[in-house]
């Protein structure tokens, strides 16, 4: 069945720690890890190039990259959503179902477990979906969702990759395990 | 003209009616329902209250995959601490290190969260002080809420926000304050540390060892995070140590004493480390079951790196428990080979039908010493001693380690 689904955006709401720009420069090595669109988000992120040392599975890496996802129900939403509910559950699902959520990305740099910077992503979407598709390419938020949601890597990479945080992470990185450190 | 008037009468009332309602309505919708202050005490009260809950609550947060939602009791007793307390304690504010401001009352809260078939159950224990340091009040407050009342995850908000206002009815209820009673005399800035915190009971424990005669000791930096007060005990003894540096990349921390403890753990020249060579560890795991005397394993360096992506780390398997972190890796020769950092998560892989053994890491003790050597740390080298045994590795460790407990 062809994919229903409608997306309006009604509000954008980009919130992003405080910080100093310094210039770019190659970051270490870290671990990347996403609760969403794992593959696309990666491979977005990686062509800054100050990540591209990033990877999957450096599940020993003091440092990890970690993107996850929440949709926020608004006030509005949920009594939408709850009629909604009861009309596509009347039809069998033939009609689609409407929320009303607001959709955070957070992408959160962690050293040894310990977050250094944060940056997260707001954007409310009302969408209609259709209950009975499966396999959906879009992870559930639509082609305009996810275009939305590709944006938020190159964002958060161009940020980082300015923070004055990660690049004292990347001196001292540089410091213990960089080629001068292994000089005697 | 009696009706003119009763219906003079009448209109005034019609039209106080909402104040009066408002007015009864304003401390009804803040307290809980059912409860009843006593004569005099108003609310929302003027009282400056400074409220101080430990960082690790605070933070405390997890992802859960499958709901695609965070976890935030953290978030939810920062909520309860700011705009719940708000409502009844206009002039609350936060209480903590770096904090600043003036406060009439300070409430201390250690919250502990339990899980129970489904139930979430929100422990907090409290004690309210007054500016110099009298302390007014102490009592537990507990509340129960199902994991998702309130909305998904929604048990953590219902439990923390009713928690809050049941400490803070008990206050009003039992000190009756007002500004008039508890002006705002003292000075967060001012208060001491050991005012905040639970001396009963660490929020964790770990292990370090002396790495100089300076009395300095090592450890490892996730043992001391958001400590209030790190206190060492060796040989019956406690005292204090106040973190002097520390790298969250290396997970690596010295921090001072002031106390003569010894020599201290000398470093091999050079830092070379051979594959298979013994190694004693040491350290004190388990401090909630076992007894406060050091446990002592023995392995073998296994291998010279850690997991994939990690850096500057080995692998032994003399075994390791919670709370060894921090603990010194020895050589036979009685020299500092690494400090133990982390082990592999048994539970994690036991899911997909995976159990190791024996697989933990330790930094190497050669970015320990560059760690040192940044910072301005003393430590001593020897020559590799090739006629080390079990007996100097076990002496030159056992007599190294403190046991680390963290108060927030």
């Amino acid at each position: 069945m062809k994919r229903m689904m409608v997306l309006a955006v009604l509000s954008a709401a980009p919130v992003f720690a405080a910080q100093a720009e310094e210039s770019v420069a190659p970051l270490p090595a870290m671990n990347f890890t996403s609760s969403l669109a794992a593959d696309q988000l990666y491979g977005l992120v990686k062509e800054n190039p100050a990540f591209g040392s990033l990877e999957k599975n450096l599940v020993g890496s003091p440092i990890q990259l970690r993107i996850t996802h929440t949709l926020q129900p608004t006030a509005g939403g949920m009594a939408t959503g709850l009629l909604s509910a009861i009309w596509t559950g009347g039809t069998l699902g033939l009609l689609p179902m409407v929320t009303n959520n607001d959709l955070v990305l957070h992408y959160e740099v962690l050293v040894n477990g310990k977050s250094l910077v944060s940056y997260s992503f707001q954007r409310n979407f009302t969408r209609a979906v259709n209950i009975w598709k499966q396999d959906d390419p879009t992870y559930g938020l639509g082609d305009q969702g996810l275009a939305w949601a590709r944006t938020t890597a190159t964002d958060f990479a161009a940020q980082a990759a300015r923070s004055a945080e990660m690049a004292s992470l990347a001196r001292e990185y540089a410091y213990f395990f960089g080629e001068a450190a292994s000089k005697p | 003209m009696k009706l003119r008037r009763a219906a003079h009468l009448l209109t005034w009332v019609v039209a106080l009616m909402p104040m009066l309602a408002a007015a009864a309505s304003q401390s009804d919708l803040l307290l809980p329902r059912g409860v009843t202050l006593p004569k005099g005490v108003e609310v929302p009260n003027d009282t400056a209250i400074a409220i101080y809950m430990p960082a690790s609550k605070l933070k405390s947060r997890s992802f859960v995959q499958g709901a695609g939602m965070w976890a935030e009791p953290g978030k939810a007793l920062e909520e309860a601490r700011s705009s719940v307390a708000a409502k009844l304690f206009p002039k609350v504010l936060p209480a903590g290190p770096g904090m600043t401001g003036q406060y009439g009352l300070l409430l201390a809260v250690q919250p502990d969260w339990n899980f129970d078939g489904g139930n979430l159950k929100l422990e907090l224990r409290y004690r309210v002080y007054d500016p110099a340091g009298q302390m007014l009040r102490e009592g537990v407050q507990l509340q129960t809420a199902g994991m998702n009342s309130s909305g998904t995850l929604g048990g953590f908000r219902a439990a923390s926000y009713k928690g809050m206002q049941m400490v803070l009815v008990d206050i009003l209820k039992e000190l009756k304050p007002s500004a008039a009673a508890f002006p705002p005399s003292g000075s967060l800035a001012d208060v001491p540390p050991a005012r905040l915190f639970n001396k009963t009971k660490a929020v964790a424990t770990g292990t370090g060892f002396v790495i100089n005669k300076n009395g300095q000791l090592m450890t490892a930096a996730h043992v001391l995070r958001d400590c209030l007060l790190v206190e060492a005990t060796r040989e019956g003894q406690h005292f204090d140590a106040r973190q002097k540096a520390a790298s969250d990349l290396l997970d690596l921390a010295v921090l001072d004493t002031g106390r003569d403890l010894g020599p201290g753990l000398p470093l091999r020249v050079g830092q070379t480390l051979t594959l298979g060579e013994s190694i004693t560890n040491v350290g004190f795991p388990l401090q909630d079951l076992l007894a406060g005397t050091p446990n002592l394993t023995r392995g073998n360096v296994s291998a010279r790196a850690g997991l994939k992506g990690s850096v500057g780390q080995f692998q032994f398997s003399a075994p390791i428990q919670p709370g060894s972190s921090g603990g010194p890796v020895v050589s036979d020769g009685g020299e500092l080979l690494g400090v133990t950092v982390s082990t592999l998560n048994v539970a994690a892989l036991a899911s997909r039908g995976l159990v190791p053994q024996n697989v933990n890491f330790a930094l190497d003790a050669k970015h320990a010493a560059a760690f040192m050597r940044r910072e301005g740390v003393e430590f001593a080298e020897v020559a590799p001693r090739t006629n080390g045994s079990m007996q100097m590795a076990n002496d030159a460790a056992l007599s190294s380690v403190v046991q680390l407990s963290c108060y927030q």
